[in-house]
């Protein structure tokens, strides 16, 4: 009672708010480490009157197994910051306070940081014995203006053993490189030899790990089926086809665990080369031996699942007899609600082992753990019957594209219609092909791309298309020493989610 | 209203009053005393310490007859610049088979080890060795020792909590403190002496209490994943005498 009686002396102000209006700073920066100093000359005003202090902040995204420090850089009103930052994404924070009144305002932006290494295409190739990476750089925009070879034998004083097989891309890989004595996101390359597994750092291409140390339990021959790539949640090894993996969502020192069972009894399998995998999926994978499509649930566990079979699969998701000549990724759409899971399309290419003349296209629908198989026998008339090569256009129009004789082929996976996009010139001979696109603004591309030997060279042709069909002159031809296997841009915009994981 | 306020204002100042107190100073003006404590290299990270320590002669050699188990002791108050004695006794545990001098261990007050348990002039820490011996019978049972700090003249007992330390010995395969029940759940399964010996077996590590304690997230589920597998290749094996534990329990390690 005596409280609620007290007069009420309130002092309301009813004046407009302040706030502080900052100007010339974009929303993004591109640098190049150890070279470039980023500056940044920003005005700022203020409603109120007082004097503006200001002060600039840096610090660094996809943080994970490490706090981020809010790192202060300058504190003049212009920054003239020298970057030694890793390249990767960072932000740039100005925070502008009005010493007179207290109020602070800030506005941030995102500083991509890059080195030589960090923006261009890798090719992995090998001279029959040995592999090698050499780098083409792209500066301006996606073409190629200048080329590092062999760029992996220079920093590292050694080539890979073995001939090239496949390269993958991974920025969740936990390594210590940073700090000794913590393990954090590492933007690393994975490349995969017949004979050798290696994790690199892209920023400055120094192995992290290789068969030697980047298992658990030791080092490991690496033979017969290899492979490296990332799921949902995890980094996934294939070494004489067993498939070896790391949980990326718990603390872990970027070494791979025991190779996963496929079943309770530890059947023997042999998974094929194949995978359809992304980052936001478990991946699609096959066993040659027991004819099974399998994954490994959310990335963990020591045994793989086998798919459930939908209602009306033409074959079994297990037991089905069958041997894998391909298996891709079409499509990888996120469904909301009710559903709330990515919905996978990919096809395989299956061949009957008891009568091998069978071969079957198959559409693949993964809905969590069941897998839609719809079949399409592969007549011997079909183009496709004896293809060797093969590769989907993710995303895009509804085309496989196959070689045959040396030859790159179309195939609608709508109508069937097989249709001739490229024939390799004489004493040419097809080593890869491969539909790549990436969206960064200024750098956006969207190529198929052919990899050619000739003699102890290689050609790779980046075509771009018209409805799906190639024109008829490459955009840009590269051209280097050795057999190119595969290909990668990689940039520091580039993440696990960028390109899906699949031949 | 008036009231009020005075009431408040007459508040505020006795609470001035009192918190203008001069800050009082504590100084040690007490006994030496003994306690004991973590090691060294853990004492800025944990004050306090398991109390158990657990140690096995399973892993030693035949020609292994004793061992040494250490702990840590700590004075409170000023250093000294002569060699000071602490004196420890056996305590007797309750419900447990408790550990026989000269049988077990070498007593306390034995010539050959009384003169170790001394803390060095200048020192406030020191290890206090243990001397357990490789009885027979400790192929079959595990004894437990009970340690506690008895007063002397250089020495009064420091906290109660930390007076004493227990150890348990045996010589054959027992649960160590790390594998407790969430390891257990997640990790590898109910504990038995059979599993721990197919745990060595397999893997060639100890299994024993440092390296179970120590053990990276990722190396504990490689292991759990190796020895899963080897489980289930040791039943195919041997499909009329599948892995099991002393019990009778089929041994098996969560997925």
């Amino acid at each position: 009672m005596v409280l609620s009686c007290s007069k009420d002396k309130s002092n309301y102000d009813y004046s407009e708010n302040e706030h502080i209006d900052i100007e010339g700073i974009e929303s993004k920066y591109a640098v190049i480490s150890l070279k470039d100093t980023l500056k940044i000359s920003p005005t700022a005003k203020s409603n109120k009157e007082g004097e503006l202090e200001y002060r600039w902040g840096f610090y660094e995204t996809n943080v994970q197994g490490r706090t981020e420090p809010l790192d202060t850089i300058a504190r003049s009103q212009n920054l003239r910051y020298f970057i030694t930052e890793d390249a990767k994404d960072w932000i740039a924070v100005c925070i502008v306070k009005n010493k007179k009144t207290g109020y602070t305002q800030y506005k941030t932006a995102t500083v991509t940081v890059s080195t030589q290494f960090t923006r261009g295409w890798y090719v992995l190739k090998d001279d029959g014995t040995n592999s090698d990476l050499d780098l083409y750089l792209t500066p301006q925009n996606n073409s190629v203006n200048g080329k590092i070879e062999n760029v992996y034998s220079t920093a590292n004083n050694q080539k890979i053993a073995g001939k090239a097989n496949f390269i993958s891309f991974s920025s969740s890989y936990k390594s210590n490189i940073l700090n000794p004595a913590s393990y954090s996101n590492t933007r690393a390359l994975f490349l995969v030899t017949e004979k050798d597994v290696q994790a690199i750092n892209v920023n400055n291409l120094k192995k992290i790990r290789d068969k030697q140390n980047l298992f658990l339990g030791g080092p490991q021959t690496i033979s017969g089926t290899t492979g490296a790539f990332v799921g949902s949640s995890a980094n996934y090894i294939l070494n004489n086809g067993q498939l070896y993996n790391i949980y990326a969502m718990s603390a872990n020192t970027g070494q791979f665990g025991n190779k996963a069972m496929i079943d309770g009894n530890n059947s023997a399998y042999e998974l094929s080369k194949f995978m359809i995998s992304s980052s936001s999926n478990d991946p699609i994978l096959f066993d040659n031996i027991g004819g099974n499509f399998v994954t490994l649930a959310n990335g963990s566990g020591s045994s793989m699942t086998i798919f459930s079979n939908d209602a009306n699969n033409d074959f079994s998701t297990t037991n089905n007899n069958q041997k894998a000549l391909f298996l891709g990724m079409k499509s990888n759409v996120y469904l909301p609600t009710p559903d709330y899971y990515y919905k996978t399309v990919g096809y395989a290419i299956l061949q009957d082992k008891t009568d091998p003349s069978l071969k079957s296209l198959c559409m693949l629908e993964k809905n969590k753990y069941v897998l839609k198989i719809k079949k399409d026998s592969i007549g011997p008339s079909s183009k496709l019957y004896n293809a060797s090569l093969h590769t989907l256009l993710f995303e895009d129009e509804n085309l496989l594209y196959f070689v045959n004789n040396n030859q790159v082929y179309s195939k609608n996976l709508s109508n069937s219609f097989e249709q001739l996009q490229f024939s390799a010139p004489g004493g040419e001979q097809i080593t890869f092909i491969k539909h790549l696109k990436y969206l960064e603004s200024g750098y956006a591309f969207n190529f198929f791309v052919i990899g050619t030997k000739i003699g102890s060279n290689y050609k790779i042709r980046m075509f771009t298309k018209n409805s799906g069909n190639l024109d008829s002159n490459p955009a840009q031809t590269l051209e280097g020493t050795g057999t190119a296997r595969a290909i990668i841009y990689i940039a520091p915009s580039v993440y696990d989610s960028t390109y899906p994981c699949s031949y | 209203m008036k009231l009020y306020f005075i009431l408040i204002i007459f508040g505020i100042v006795c609470f001035s009053f009192n918190s203008c107190k001069k800050d009082q100073y504590y100084i040690f003006d007490d006994i030496p005393r003994v306690q004991f404590g973590p090691p060294i290299s853990t004492l800025k990270l944990n004050e306090y310490t398991d109390s158990l320590k657990s140690e096995t002669f399973f892993y030693e050699s035949k020609d292994t007859h004793q061992d040494t188990v250490y702990f840590d002791i700590y004075t409170v108050g000023e250093t000294s610049k002569k060699d000071r004695k602490y004196q420890l006794q056996q305590l007797q545990l309750q419900g447990v088979e408790n550990a026989i001098p000269g049988k077990h261990f070498i007593a306390f007050e034995d010539p050959a080890v009384a003169d170790l348990y001394v803390i060095k002039s200048d020192s406030v820490h020191t290890r206090v060795p243990i001397v357990i011996l490789r009885d027979g019978e400790l192929k079959n049972k595990t004894v437990n020792l009970g340690i506690s700090i008895v007063a002397n003249a250089n020495f009064a007992i420091g906290e109660p909590t930390k007076s004493w330390r227990k150890l348990q010995f045996t010589d054959r395969l027992s649960q160590p403190n790390a594998w407790t029940a969430s390891y257990s759940t997640y990790y590898f399964g109910a504990y038995s002496v059979r599993k721990h010996e197919f745990m060595i077996e397999v893997t060639g590590q100890r299994w024993d209490q440092n390296f179970i304690a120590t053990l990276p997230l990722d190396q504990m589920n490689y292991y759990k994943s190796v020895l899963g597998m080897a489980v289930i290749d040791y039943n195919i094996q041997h499909p009329s005498a599948p892995l099991r534990a002393e019990n009778g329990d089929l041994i098996t390690f969560p997925n």
